[in-house]
């Protein structure tokens, strides 16, 4: 589903990821972890198609596509979804508007009709229950005056509704208390299914706890310094990030 | 500095001697407007007031002849679908025929201004001293609303005011006078819609007295498709405990200029003031409120909102007074400009001066473009960036009308809106 190779980007002129390569097929959950500053939000920033940082070298290839040739909205149209770390408020915008309009555009899209607020609201009705979400935050603004946890189950709200078919998630656990991330592990593993993707991207093992993904991934310093099965989190959860210095400067001859 | 010589104020001088002998009325009040009028002038450099302001042909001092009546034709295409009681004024005339008054409850009195034995009441708000829009049109009205509402009366339904102007009035003037006296503890909804497709100066003004207790809601519609200038103002004045909240709304015109002033006359009152101007090719707006705490425990938040495209330009001038002895004062006032082009331009004088010690008062102003990460976070859910833009830009309007009285007309404008910030899309 998404082959990146040799990928290399930043932002302001500063190279920020230095050559990752990663390969993740459809049905399989992938989890890129890594201490602060590795560039992992960069990573999926660059995903998404955020133009504020600049591809300098590699490809990426998303279903048969270029995915660098593709803008932020088409990306989206595809089936690509990033959960946002800082999801941002739009003081005005109705949140139901706003994903009634967004879920109809990829519906149009695909040359399926388009739903009304009636048909909306059935389908909403139970994926709200998995993220036990309270249908008043629907009436108000995006994400105007929700707390931290609701800005992150409203993004996972948004991922249930619009069906990604690779669905990137930046550090949706960071914040969250214990209650609320396994809320939102539930509404990510009720996504599971054969021919999607996920991609996790977070800085603690916990999420992993309730979401076991197929892969994990260690990104230091812009590269992807070690791969391996569930199992490579939690050697992390306990030796920690530091043993990646000797690591990373053994790769590296420094 | 002009002064009563120039030519500009002259002119006026010409038509008011021309015209007087139609009037029979308030002769030493019109009479006073002229003169106050001669002295402050449409002096477009010389005065801060005016500083920012084009006044286009009115502030060229060109003579405006008075309008004439239009075709009834025309003004049955402009009536607004709203419910409520209506009364219809072509070029500044009355027009009984489209105008609709059934069914109004005891206690209220609606008609003609003109027809009308206001008593003091008339004048008594207005400071036409330092306003030569004030000035202007207490020397020049010819008709307009008279409504009165008795102590105790909630009238039921709002008070629609519609009026028309067509080519009979291009380049000329149309003063409207209108005159809202609210009983104590009565409450009522005015709404005021200009339409007009033509060259026209709409001059209107509505005096307003609250009562004790009186809660009056007042929304001021200025039509997107008028290519005319509108200089219109409001002159309120509050007693204790009462409660004034105005809308308004400009969706274009070639000048618009609007002018609020307010008077916290008794404690306890409260006032909203709320503004949505929306500017483009090279249409240029002035928004002005001048509001004065007088009492103690009163209550001001308001906020003006403009989106500015095109070549257009926009000026905020707020300022709220805070009297020595106004104790307990809150008062905040917001201005908020978004430019949605590189030409557009804004400036914005938000002032506040507080002569008592125990008050809260904020007041803040900006001017900047649409938000980037906004912008992504959209496309990410796959609105085109043109999409985007006219979503946010939606929203950032939808603030000013959320509570406006009257769910047909809130509608209405939103639809209109809408619509006219998704009109440029590429997609």
């Amino acid at each position: 589903m998404l082959q990146i190779k040799n990928l290399q980007a930043g932002i302001e002129g500063q190279t920020i990821l230095k050559g990752i390569d990663l390969e993740i097929k459809a049905g399989e959950v992938h989890a890129i972890m890594g201490p602060n500053g590795s560039g992992k939000s960069t990573l999926s920033q660059v995903l998404a198609g955020n133009e504020s940082y600049e591809v300098t070298a590699g490809s990426v290839s998303y279903e048969g596509q270029d995915l660098l040739d593709l803008n932020a909205e088409e990306r989206a149209l595809e089936g690509l979804f990033m959960a946002f770390q800082y999801p941002v408020e739009i003081p005005g915008f109705n949140n139901e508007t706003f994903l009634r309009t967004a879920l109809n555009a990829q519906r149009k899209h695909r040359g399926e009709s388009e739903l009304d607020a009636f048909d909306f609201a059935e389908v909403a009705k139970d994926r709200m229950k998995i993220l036990e979400m309270d249908p008043e935050l629907m009436k108000r603004s995006l994400n105007v005056g929700f707390s931290g946890g609701e800005k992150k189950r409203n993004e996972c709200f948004q991922m249930a509704m619009l069906e990604p078919k690779l669905a990137i998630l930046d550090e949706t656990d960071s914040g969250l208390d214990i209650d609320a991330l396994r809320i939102v592990s539930q509404g990510i593993n009720a996504l599971r299914r054969e021919d999607r993707a996920v991609l996790l991207i977070t800085h603690y093992q916990r999420l992993l706890d309730y979401i076991v993904p197929d892969h994990v991934h260690v990104l230091a310093d812009g590269k992807i310094v070690k791969s391996g099965g569930k199992e490579l989190a939690q050697e992390l959860e306990k030796s920690g990030y530091s043993w990646l210095e000797n690591e990373s400067a053994a790769a590296g001859g420094r | 500095m002009k002064t009563l010589t120039d030519s500009g104020t002259q002119a006026f001088r010409n038509l008011f001697e021309r015209t007087a002998v139609v009037w029979n009325t308030h002769t030493a009040l019109r009479q006073a407007g002229l003169d106050r009028f001669e002295a402050l002038g449409f002096d477009t450099k010389g005065r801060e007031d005016w500083m920012y302001s084009d006044m286009g042909s009115v502030g060229d001092g060109r003579s405006l002849p008075m309008a004439d009546q239009p075709s009834v034709k025309v003004a049955a295409d402009a009536l607004p679908v709203t419910e409520g009681y209506r009364l219809v004024f072509l070029n500044g005339l009355l027009c009984s025929e489209l105008s609709d008054l059934t069914g109004l409850p005891d206690g209220v009195t609606l008609q003609p201004l003109a027809d009308s034995q206001p008593g003091d009441k008339l004048g008594a708000v207005t400071d036409f001293f330092n306003s030569a829009l004030a000035a202007l049109n207490t020397a020049f009205w010819r008709d307009g609303l008279y409504l009165a509402v008795a102590d105790g009366v909630k009238l039921d339904r709002p008070v629609n005011l519609v009026f028309v102007t067509d080519t009979a009035a291009d380049h000329k003037l149309v003063p409207v006078r209108n005159l809202i006296v609210a009983g104590s503890d009565s409450s009522l909804t005015v709404v005021e819609h200009y339409h007009g497709n033509t060259p026209a100066a709409q001059l209107p003004l509505t005096e307003v007295h609250c009562a004790a207790k009186s809660v009056v809601q007042h929304v001021k519609l200025l039509g997107g498709e008028a290519v005319g200038q509108h200089l219109g103002s409001t002159h309120v004045v509050q007693h204790t405990d009462s409660e004034y909240r105005s809308w308004e709304i400009a969706l274009g015109g070639d000048r618009t200029r609007r002018e609020l002033h307010l008077e916290l006359a008794g404690p306890g009152a409260s006032c909203e003031l709320n503004a949505l101007y929306m500017g483009d090719g090279d249409q240029r707006f002035d928004m002005r409120t001048r509001v004065n705490h007088a009492a103690a425990d009163c209550r001001t938040v308001e906020l003006y909102k403009g989106i500015l495209d095109g070549n257009s330009r926009g000026v905020f001038d707020g300022l709220i007074n805070v009297a020595r002895d106004s104790q307990r004062t809150a008062a905040f006032q917001t201005n908020r400009t978004l430019l949605l082009s590189d030409d557009a331009v804004s400036h914005s004088i938000p002032r506040l001066e507080i002569y008592a010690d125990d008050v809260k008062c904020s007041h803040g102003s900006t001017t900047g473009q649409l938000n980037e990460d906004q912008i992504f976070y959209l496309r990410s859910r796959g609105f085109t960036t043109a999409e985007a833009r006219a979503h946010l830009a939606t929203a950032f309007a939808a603030e000013v009308l959320e509570n406006m009285p009257v769910a047909q007309i809130r509608e209405d404008l939103t639809r209109r809106i809408t619509a006219r910030l998704h009109g440029g899309m590429t997609s």
